[in-house]
């Protein structure tokens, strides 16, 4: 995937939405290192969103450590430190580990994403 | 030759067969025109996407209409007024060129989509520069412009002022000033160029945003042509400056040892300058590299037809 989706009837909110896409993209690998970033107000008006909503979302990243802000040279993806590798690797790892259990317990795609969506909504 | 007829020239040469697809913006092209321009660009047309698609197509020859016009219309004044459009009729038909690429960047850097909206909406998730458009030998040419030009005007100026004062006369000034236009071209070249980069992209699907990739590279590819064209010219002005004052005045015939030098020195140089310039951006169109150019370089798993 090179693209972002912005759905504005999905269940989770644009910032959201974005910002998990972003993630998922640096994460997998699809983003790699240095790889610099549309512009604040380019982003959001291919988006259709606002530019602070745009904005926070690169700045929440960038304090999570994915994205480095160079002043005018713009935002650009962060290497990945060691720490960062081993830890995706480990919630991937987590991750098939939980949906083969409930593939063996005979829950389809659907059910698995409703039950994660339902315990991600209670911890809220 | 009458200014009448130069517009003509310049209407139908550049800017009426650019334009022919949507009559200037101002009527949707048939279905079997789209699909024949759909073939030249390399993407699948469907249904979803025709719409927005023509939208973005009618936008950039809007753009190109009015640029071209205008563009017409002033170098005609400056002609007329300058000369009498006895001589610098013919700045008509280059002006007019430069302007309708200008005119379709205009309209490709202008566009602002709606600041909301209530149906899905994708983006690319990296920047886009100048290299996701155009090809390296394009990029080449106008990165070495301003060199150009620079090398241009020092030995324009130096092979003319070989020659005696009265026969040379005010052609360093006119070559001088010729350089001088075309690097201000150039500059403002470059400025539409960010702003085409810049300028946002709102599409539906990936193969919306395919098609968009497609007219800005239209846009841009025109405006560096167009520039390089124009340089080209530049040195062109140059040429006839020298070639002018060897002959108006009968000095190849008094000095026909300097007039060979100043002649085969001048073709050398200035042959060589426009073969630098102009060298890349021929060699990519020529070949096939250049169709779908922009598609392999943004979109390197191919595009879904959806």
């Amino acid at each position: 995937m090179t693209t972002l989706l912005i759905d504005p009837h999905a269940a989770y909110p644009p910032f959201e939405q974005l910002r998990r896409q972003l993630i998922e993209q640096i994460v997998s690998g699809h983003l790699f290192e240095g790889t610099k970033l549309p512009s604040v107000r380019r982003l959001a008006a291919d988006l259709a969103l606002a530019p602070n909503t745009v904005a926070r979302a690169y700045r929440e990243l960038e304090a999570e450590g994915y994205l480095i802000t160079q002043g005018r040279n713009g935002t650009i993806v962060a290497p990945r430190t060691h720490d960062n590798a081993n830890t995706s690797e480990e919630i991937g790892h987590l991750t098939a580990n939980f949906v083969n259990e409930l593939r063996r317990r005979g829950l389809g795609s659907q059910a698995i994403l409703k039950a994660v969506h339902l315990a991600l909504a209670e911890q809220r | 030759m009458n200014i009448a007829i130069w517009i003509v020239i310049a209407l139908v040469i550049f800017v009426l067969p650019a334009v022919s697809l949507t009559s200037g913006g101002s009527r949707a092209p048939g279905r079997q025109e789209l699909e024949k321009y759909a073939h030249t660009v390399g993407l699948p047309l469907t249904d979803t996407v025709a719409g927005p698609v023509v939208a973005r197509i009618r936008r950039r020859q809007r753009g190109m209409m009015i640029g071209g016009i205008v563009a017409i219309v002033a170098a005609a004044l400056a002609a007329m007024f300058i000369d009498g459009a006895e001589t610098l009729g013919p700045l008509v038909v280059g002006i007019a060129g430069t302007g309708a690429g200008f005119g379709g960047a205009w309209a490709l850097a202008a566009y602002r989509p709606e600041p909301t909206s209530d149906r899905p909406v994708i983006a690319r998730v990296r920047s886009v520069t100048l290299a996701d458009y155009l090809m390296p030998g394009e990029r080449f040419a106008l990165i070495a412009t301003p060199a150009a030009l620079a090398l241009g005007a020092l030995a324009g100026t130096a092979l003319l002022w070989q020659l005696p004062a009265e026969v040379r006369g005010g052609r360093v000034l006119l070559g001088i000033a010729g350089s001088a236009f075309a690097l201000l071209t150039w500059a403002a070249a470059i400025f539409a160029m960010r702003r085409v980069l810049a300028a946002p992209a709102r599409s539906g699907s990936d193969l919306e945003l395919a098609w968009d990739d497609a007219e800005r590279a239209f846009g841009l590819r025109q405006v560096n042509d167009l520039v390089t064209t124009l340089i080209c010219a530049s040195f062109l002005v140059w040429l006839i400056a020298i070639g002018y004052s060897l002959t108006s005045t009968g000095f190849y015939r008094a000095d026909i040892t300097t007039a060979y030098v100043v002649t085969g020195l001048s073709l050398l140089i200035f042959g060589g300058l426009s073969l630098l310039v102009a060298f890349g951006p021929i060699r990519d169109s020529l070949g096939k590299a250049r169709q779908g150019y922009e598609q392999r370089q943004l979109w390197p798993h191919g595009v879904s037809a959806r």
